[in-house]
């Protein structure tokens, strides 16, 4: 085992990315972030995906859609009926547009899951537990008490030794 | 005895074990039966001999502490433990159990399928003869030695060793009697825990609610899991043993506070960050993927690296792909219905 450098924040960089880690917290990520290159890449690294998540452009607008919209709002032009086309083929351009669309709009949910997953998966949540760690060493001690293989048990031989004089004897 | 009669005895006494440990030594990896039934005879002198005697107790800590023992079979053991610091004394009282925590027969049948266990002589320990047998791993490395009295069958010394041959604990008699003197004063009585543990069945309902769960780590085997009562959390205490070492993993559901623990220093195991006590017994802590998790061992420091890796870490879940797995798998576990 190797003494641990400074105590980087593991599960709290993707809080602070999330702006969710208060102060007095904030300053001191932020410190340890100028000195330590790794979290700091880290750092920049969720940062950067968030950012790019969030300036996702939003799917386009065909143009036929634009054009049909602007005769609808022109009272002089064909209106909405004469701009769907009939049938028999006019305009020839709708199906690569529904494509388009339909892509686009599969994109923006494969993006929007995405987000949310990314959002899911953020530091897992629970209360701060502090072991009784003296109590799990007698737990310890009292499964393991009882295998003649193992050692004696000692642990839980109360540690606070008592002069030779008042222990019991045999 | 046959060696197969042996395995079935063995295989009878593991299904007293809650979680059904594998009769593992019908099918020991290479052990000679002249071995394993000199162990076994060992279980069984623990049952039926009263005797007292001194004990010297190391570990690699570099404690060595001289143990005063007086076991009377039904009724319990007595350990009367002199400080070499100031030459106090400290006692405690292990009450016998008809059925303890981990059966003595399932953790025989792991040493048995774990090592090779092979007779390797008589050496005289206490001013008693002994016969000395061996157990080795797969790579033919010594990993423990233990003394059976030839007269009575009494396991009177052991030894362990890491995967380096470095020695990890000892304790021996410097003298043993096959009698035990009247116990004037019970002392201090310690804790023991008695009878089987959760069923496989209240365990896999553990599971499901968040707990890790693992049957084994490497070589450790799952051997018992119990909760903790009035623990104040509802904690999940697994035990995992090879037959040579045991393995405390205790399990809550939450995180580590920022501030460090008192006593603890910050370490590195396995290139995980986590926070040891030293000692004897060592304890190991960390929190990884909405639990805490504490280890408490005397197991060498390879076996602890193989249990701190083996256990979830919050270190994986900063990185983004992690952390887009992690919520994957939640969102799942949102849609399973039998989740």
């Amino acid at each position: 085992m190797k003494p641990r450098g400074g105590g980087h924040p593991g599960d709290r960089l993707a809080a602070l990315v999330d702006g969710l880690v208060p102060e007095p917290d904030r300053s001191r990520l932020l410190a340890h972030l100028a000195g330590c290159p790794q979290c700091r890449a880290e750092y920049d690294a969720q940062r950067a995906v968030k950012g790019l998540l969030a300036d996702l452009p939003g799917p386009p607008a065909p143009a036929s859609l634009a054009a049909r919209l602007a005769a609808l709002a022109d009272p002089s032009g064909p209106g909405l009926a004469q701009s769907i086309p009939g049938p028999q083929g006019e305009p020839v351009r709708a199906p690569r547009h529904r494509v388009l669309v339909a892509s686009a709009g599969l994109f923006s949910v494969l993006m929007l899951g995405l987000v949310t997953v990314y959002a899911v998966g953020g530091p897992p949540e629970g209360p701060a537990v502090t072991p009784p760690v003296s109590r799990f060493v007698r737990e310890h001690a009292a499964v393991t008490s009882g295998v003649p293989l193992f050692e004696p048990v000692l642990s839980a031989v109360p540690t606070s030794f008592a002069p030779a004089s008042t222990a019991s004897q045999p | 005895m046959s060696r197969r009669l042996l395995g079935l005895l063995l295989g009878l006494a593991a299904l007293f074990v809650g979680l059904g440990v594998p009769a593992a030594a019908s099918a020991s990896s290479g052990s000679e039966p002249d071995a394993v039934a000199l162990l076994e005879r060992a279980l069984r002198a623990q049952d039926a001999l009263a005797y007292s005697g001194v004990q010297q107790v190391w570990d690699r800590s570099g404690s060595m502490r001289t143990v005063g023992i007086s076991h009377q079979p039904g009724s319990g053991t007595l350990l009367e433990v002199e400080d070499a610091a100031d030459g106090g004394q400290a006692a405690g009282f292990v009450i016998g159990a008809e059925q303890p925590a981990i059966s003595p027969a399932a953790i025989l049948g792991l040493l048995a399928s774990s090592y090779r266990l092979a007779v390797t002589g008589t050496e005289p320990v206490a001013g008693r003869s002994a016969v000395v047998i061996g157990a080795t791993d797969d790579e033919g490395r010594p990993m423990a030695r233990f003394w059976v009295d030839a007269a009575t069958g009494l396991l009177l010394r052991r030894e362990v060793f890491d995967a380096n041959g470095q020695l990890q604990r000892s304790s021996g008699f410097e003298h043993v009697a096959m009698t035990v003197g009247r116990v004037q004063h019970l002392p201090p009585l310690l804790p023991a825990a008695h009878g089987p543990g959760l069923q496989q069945v209240d365990l896999a309902a553990w599971c499901r609610r968040g707990w890790t769960c693992l049957d084994s780590i490497g070589r450790l085997q799952l051997v018992d899991a119990r909760p903790v009562e009035d623990a104040g959390s509802s904690t999940l205490h697994l035990t995992y043993s090879d037959g040579l070492n045991v393995v405390s993993v205790f399990e809550e559901l939450g995180r580590l506070p920022s501030r460090p623990l008192a006593g603890s220093a910050a370490a590195v195991v396995d290139d995980q960050p986590v926070r040891v006590f030293t000692g004897s017994p060592e304890r190991v802590v960390w929190s990884g993927a909405g639990q805490v998790f504490t280890v408490v061992t005397d197991a060498p420091s390879e076996v602890v690296e193989a249990v701190v890796a083996a256990l979830p870490h919050s270190t994986s879940a900063g990185t983004v792909w992690s952390r887009l797995h992690r919520g994957g798998a939640r969102v799942v576990s949102w849609l399973n219905p039998f989740s």
